[in-house]
């Protein structure tokens, strides 16, 4: 590098930036004037924005500043789109389910060393759960769709083991769950569809771009109705909506869905059903910005044995199939180019395995050379599900020696918050805009008295062993509003909440009963600050069980 | 750009907020989308007379670093095969620096628009600071605590699972 001295200046000339840059960056000529310390918020945000989000989390307590700007929601999607595009890096997780146990285990997709371990059902008789769900509730049929913008929509069927003959006491519970800042949120009950036990039911979970909102789909494919559930996150309701296609034109009862698949923008199905006696298969796709469900033809050969969808990185609008060849030496890869009838799909690999390599019955997530493949034999009773790793470059096999269903999914960690998105579907939004701070906050205070409601039900229910009326569990709403409103975040709010100690006011109790209810006022309390945690294992894993 | 100008410049001359003069060749200069747009401006005006480019954000030091980089990268420019060797030397690159030179580079690759240098930098500071402690953090971005002790303690047990 040549360094000139001052005195050479003179023979050159000089340029003056704001006139010579054109108008899309004059930004640039703007920045040369204005103080280091909005120009180190630029830069701040982008490092920021490449941390994991424990990280992040940990940092809301560094200042004020880094609290609001970590919160909020413009901020969770820049972190959202930097670290998806980041490739190679540890952004990218993957959740493996099992579901005797209902518990959850977290990879780190670079080095597959075990993140957290998530169960759901206490391990102990602890009368109270955040999620009311008891140590000896039976807990089947649990299922997890997406991930969407780094979300997951979980659902299974609870039914009381102490009220196994009354056939009541069976539920479905739908939550959103994001794993990674450990978030749940509990969905309201489905109002017009009893899906619970039912094979044939869809579930769906999907984001629409059109009015920023997310929403969770649900139909009953047994049903000869073209009627749909549809759930909004930002008005927290369910609505029927009419998707103008009917299950079952013609086919049978032993329709069953599988392969629920997210992609940008649609959600897709595999449904099969009976022809005298073949099965025969379609995709189907529900639009979640347009409302309507598609059916589309898969390629040809393809059977339900053979294929299913295969989870893409990308939000890609369009599905991915595998179909394994008849004698199962090899995988084609097929990509949907267009929806509807005509059913265009491309072949756009073929794998052909080494010899001597069977792959088990299902493929479950093809990511950079790797496939994630259920081993069970389905032909071999008692055989369990294992997960196994397929390295497509060196041929090698690999067990994750780690007991999992038929479910595993890839995700990239988000801080999106599930609470926030419940108003924010119509407002524009900025950073530190007081009022919608106020709006949100006052949301996860009633996501608590929500939850306060179901704990006292449940209490109730183990005083009276009846379910109380809905107008007996009334809190003091207008109190909590006013609470809410003179305070801006949510940390705080929770901590003005125990000068509030009179959730039960509205209720007349027996005085057996509010000695009983005091007793639980701490434990309520103490869930009431955790009111979106699952509980984690605290049990030590050995780390790294499987490498290539 | 090049080829549709009446003029074409060969070196600009970059000025240091501190009154330093750099000479630049216009290839490395280009790895700098500011630098870059002053010379395709220039050059459809026709000057051909070598410009100056006053950088009032950047001082010497920084620019020396910022113009060392842009130089390797320049090399590499044409040639996709050397990206593993590429990435050892940023990695080199970085990895001398303290917090303040890193944060000063930062803000200059964001302030002379180099992409690339940003995205190495900010990267690099967060893997770096990862797995710091809150009080860690303070430190090394000079950033006082205006929380009340109580304030910051509720914080910490809304997200207990995070400190650990």
């Amino acid at each position: 590098l040549l360094v000139l001295p001052p005195p050479l200046f003179s023979r050159f000339t000089n340029v003056d930036l704001p006139s010579i840059l054109p108008s899309n960056l004059l930004f640039l000529a703007k920045m040369s004037t204005v103080n280091g310390m909005e120009l180190q918020d630029d830069v701040l945000i982008e490092i920021l924005s490449r941390l994991p989000v424990t990280s992040l989390i940990r940092f809301t307590c560094v200042c004020k500043y880094w609290l609001s700007l970590i919160k909020s929601p413009e901020f969770a999607s820049k972190h959202y789109i930097t670290r998806s595009n980041n490739h190679g890096k540890d952004d990218d997780s993957i959740l493996t389910v099992f579901n005797p146990g209902l518990s959850f285990t977290i990879f780190c997709y670079e080095d597959l060393s075990i993140k957290t371990v998530f169960k759901i059902r206490p391990a102990t008789n602890e009368p109270v759960s955040n999620l009311s769900i008891c140590h000896h509730d039976v807990i089947s049929r649990c299922l997890v769709i997406g991930p969407c913008n780094g979300l997951l929509l979980m659902t299974f069927t609870k039914a009381d083991r102490t009220k196994q003959f009354d056939g009541g006491a069976a539920e479905t519970v739908l939550l959103l769950w994001n794993p990674a800042t450990r978030e749940v949120f509990k969905l309201p009950q489905l109002p017009h569809l009893d899906v619970t036990g039912s094979s044939c039911a869809g579930y769906g979970f999907g984001f629409d771009d059109t009015s920023n909102d997310y929403k969770v789909v649900v139909f009953d494919a047994s049903q000869n109705s073209s009627i749909v559930q549809l759930y909004s996150l930002a008005a927290n309701s369910w609505r029927q909506v009419d998707a103008g296609f009917g299950f079952c034109l013609g086919r049978g009862p032993e329709t069953s869905v599988s392969n629920p698949t997210y992609n940008g923008g649609m959600h897709n199905w595999i449904i099969c059903y009976a022809v005298g006696y073949d099965l025969s298969l379609f995709l189907l796709s529900f639009d979640m910005a347009n409302e309507v469900l598609v059916e589309t033809p898969v390629p040809d050969g393809a059977t339900v044995f053979s294929c299913g969808l295969l989870q893409q990185r990308s939000n890609n609008k369009y599905p991915t199939l595998y179909d394994f060849d008849d004698a199962r030496t090899g995988i084609s890869i097929w990509v949907l180019n267009q929806y509807g009838p005509t059913g265009d799909w491309t072949k756009q690999h073929y794998i052909s395995l080494a010899e001597g390599i069977t792959l088990g019955y299902k493929i479950l997530l093809w990511k950079e050379g790797i496939l994630y493949v259920n081993d069970r034999d389905p032909d071999i009773l008692g055989n369990e599900d294992e997960i196994t790793l397929y390295n497509l470059r060196t041929h090698q096999k690999k067990s994750l020696r780690i007991p999992a269903d038929r479910r595993i999914v890839g995700y990239t960690e988000s801080l999106v918050s599930i609470a926030k998105c419940v108003r924010q579907g119509q407002q524009s939004s900025a950073y530190a805009d007081d009022q919608q701070q106020n709006s949100n906050s006052s949301f996860e205070m009633k996501l608590i008295q929500q939850q306060q409601k179901e704990h006292q039900e449940y209490l109730y229910l183990l005083n009276t062993g009846v379910h109380p009326r809905e107008d007996e569990l009334i809190l003091h709403e207008e109190e909590e509003e006013d609470d809410s409103n003179s305070s801006t975040d949510s940390a705080y709010l929770r901590h003005n909440r125990r000068n509030h100690q009179e959730p039960l006011g509205c209720v007349e109790y027996t005085e057996d009963e509010i000695e009983y209810l005091d007793k639980y006022n701490d434990e309520i309390e103490r869930l009431s600050k955790l009111p979106y945690c699952l509980r984690e294992v605290n049990q030590p894993i050995s780390s790294n069980p499987c490498t290539f | 750009m090049a080829s549709s100008s009446s003029s074409s410049l060969s070196r600009v001359v970059v000025k240091s907020s501190d009154n330093n003069l750099f000479v630049v060749n216009k290839k490395v200069a280009s790895q700098s989308q500011l630098l870059k747009q002053c010379i395709d401006n220039m050059e459809e005006k026709g000057t051909n007379d070598v410009i100056l480019i006053p950088l009032s954000n950047v001082t010497s030091n920084i620019l020396t670093l910022v113009l060392e980089y842009c130089e390797k990268h320049a090399d590499f420019a044409d040639d996709d095969n050397n990206n593993q060797e590429l990435k050892q030397w940023d990695h080199e690159f970085l990895k001398k620096f303290d917090y303040a030179t890193l944060n000063s580079l930062t803000m200059a690759a964001d302030y002379m628009v180099t992409k690339s240098l940003l995205n190495l930098c900010c990267q690099f500071i967060a893997d770096s600071i990862k797995d710091l402690t809150v009080q860690q953090i303070r430190q090394i971005f000079d950033i006082k605590n205006d929380f009340t002790p109580q304030e910051e303690a509720d914080i910490k047990n809304e997200n207990a699972w995070a400190f650990r």
